[in-house]
């Protein structure tokens, strides 16, 4: 067994390389020195950081903004969806369910062509045009993303103690108050992870938000998807570079805070 | 004791939003693939079943659409063959090392898929790492096209599948006690015969979970595809983007998409289904 494990081992650590390589690539080729884009590079600099331009910075602002505002209005939707998922005795519970996650199943081209689809024909109807500005952005960006807080609260509920609640009941404590001193509280922790989660599907969103975007401002992701087409430079690695380190560096923190590491557990789970 | 129905009014915003929003979007688009197309971005009031008469008889669809199964398969296949014993690995020697190649493949997963599909353009090319090292090593001559083909899709493609296919199989490794394989090694059974008559066949519902699971997100990806893949590889996908928004024949551009979207609701039905009837069996 020896052997077999030390085989692991090597896959492993072979794996880990081809995760690595496409992240190391960018990383090595915004420092190049030389204006066109050679691998390896001949020199090192750091310039091409300085040389970002503006449109990448408010893209950047707009992904943010948009992803702020989409989780805002999703956790208005989903929040109180998942208590009456959980806790209600809704008729057609597991079908309305099904519906409410929906969009987790369905291809993020797939809702974009769908969107763009509606918001056309909602011109036609209204004269409102939504295919091609902020709020359609909103609208479709809240919808996707919102079935990823309704899992994270349906999830933590089904593992709640109602013990916790029925004893401030038994107090005399309001529904009201039960709810937001005791009940959203101690389920915070799912809330928040199913943010995190929520806030990196909508910032990274391309395959729909490409359908709702046809002039003016894009999205960070979505200016270097165009402009990597066009052809490749220094300043779109630099661009790759600030964006990795930013999101891996919050990543390990979601990992370390929501508990999201395999380690104890599994080592029980497998024992047992 | 609280009646239980007064929190099934919490759930009306979301369902409203549903309602008036998400259901109507996936039906104008549905719908919109039974009209024809009657110049950019419209269409007649007449029904029809042209639009699919049509896809099904251009040579540029079809092969579309037997592409974007053939990069499922070989995409399932290779994330299978990467990330089952990755899976194996993390499951049964939670080492430091271990959690970090675990660690890795999360980050890597929720790195931003733009940026991985940067990284793979600039390996696979020409010029590339991956070339210029095969030919420091004398094995090839001049560059192979690793561009806008399978293979190099295909590699970049495993990337970004591999962490759904080991986070969907690693519970399910987990729940594997590991008393069977001593019992098996106990009896004889060398590495190769444990792995293959204990440990996939147990296994095997995250197997079959895991690879609809890379197949339905594979044969609908898109940055991925357009970027690797370019112009030459006219997967589905590529194709549902050009008629919506280069050529606007949104009639088409509907079509295609309820296709896609058949199969992939049909790929999470047939998942659905296996893994309720193998709890039951189990």
């Amino acid at each position: 067994m020896k052997l077999v494990s030390g085989l692991l081992t090597l896959w492993a650590g072979l794996i880990a390389a081809f995760l690595l390589a496409p992240l190391a690539i960018v990383l090595i080729n915004s420092v190049g020195v030389e204006q066109y884009v050679i691998f390896p590079p001949s020199g090192f600099s750091f310039r091409w950081y300085g040389e970002i331009p503006d449109y990448y910075v408010d893209g950047a602002i707009l992904s943010i903004a948009l992803a702020f505002v989409a989780i805002s209005v999703a956790s208005l939707l989903a929040i109180p969806a998942g208590l009456a998922i959980a806790r209600g005795s809704l008729p057609g519970r597991s079908l309305i369910d099904a519906l409410l996650r929906s969009p987790i199943q369905i291809p993020l081209l797939i809702s974009g062509v769908a969107f763009l689809q509606f918001f056309t024909l909602v011109r036609g109807w209204t004269g409102v045009g939504l295919a091609d500005g902020f709020l359609g952005l909103v609208i479709a960006h809240t919808i996707v993303v919102s079935p990823y807080l309704l899992v994270a609260v349906v999830a933590r509920l089904a593992r709640y103690p109602d013990a916790l609640d029925e004893a401030a009941y038994g107090m005399g404590a309001s529904r009201l108050r039960v709810l937001f001193t005791i009940t959203l509280p101690v389920i915070a922790p799912a809330i928040a992870s199913g943010l995190f989660f929520a806030f990196l599907m909508s910032f990274d969103n391309v395959p729909t938000t490409v359908f709702l975007i046809q002039s003016g401002q894009t999205t960070l992701p979505l200016a270097l998807f165009f402009d990597t087409e066009l052809d490749l430079s220094r300043v779109q690695y630099a661009v790759g570079t600030i964006v990795t380190l930013i999101s891996t560096a919050v990543i390990l923190l979601a990992m370390r805070r929501f508990d999201l590491l395999p380690s104890a557990r599994a080592g029980q789970r497998a024992a047992a | 004791m609280m009646s239980r129905s007064v929190w099934n009014w919490l759930a009306l915003p979301m369902v409203l939003a549903f309602a008036a929003i998400f259901i109507p979007a996936i039906a104008s688009f549905v719908l919109t693939s039974f009209h024809p197309s009657t110049g950019l971005g419209e269409v007649g009031p007449e029904w029809t079943l042209d639009n699919y008469v049509r896809v099904f008889n251009d040579e540029t669809f079809m092969l579309g659409l037997a592409r974007s199964v053939q990069l499922g398969i070989f995409t399932v296949l290779g994330t299978l063959i990467l990330g089952a014993p990755l899976a194996y690995f993390i499951a049964r020697q939670p080492s430091r090392f271990a959690i970090g190649v675990f660690t890795l493949l999360y980050v890597s997963s929720l790195t931003s898929i733009v940026i991985r599909g940067l990284g793979w353009i600039t390996l696979l090319g020409n010029n590339g790492p991956i070339n210029q090292a095969l030919m420091g090593l004398g094995l090839i001559e001049a560059p192979i096209g690793l561009q806008g083909n399978m293979l190099g899709l295909t590699i970049a493609m495993v990337h970004y599948m591999l962490p759904f296919m080991v986070l969907t199989l690693l519970p399910v490794v987990q729940s594997i006690p590991t008393s069977l394989e001593e019992a098996s090694a106990g009896l004889g059974g060398g590495f190769v015969r444990t792995a293959r008559s204990v440990v996939i066949p147990l296994a095997m519902p995250g197997i079959v979970a895991g690879a609809l699971l890379v197949f339905a997100m594979t044969i609908s990806a898109f940055v991925i595809p357009r970027m690797v893949g370019g112009s030459t590889l006219r997967l589905t996908s590529l194709l549902i983007d050009q008629q919506m928004l280069t050529t606007y024949n949104y009639a088409l551009g509907a079509t295609l998409a309820t296709i896609l979207l058949a199969l992939v609701v049909g790929v999470v039905v047939l998942s659905n289904l296996a893994t309720r009837s193998r709890v039951r069996v189990g």
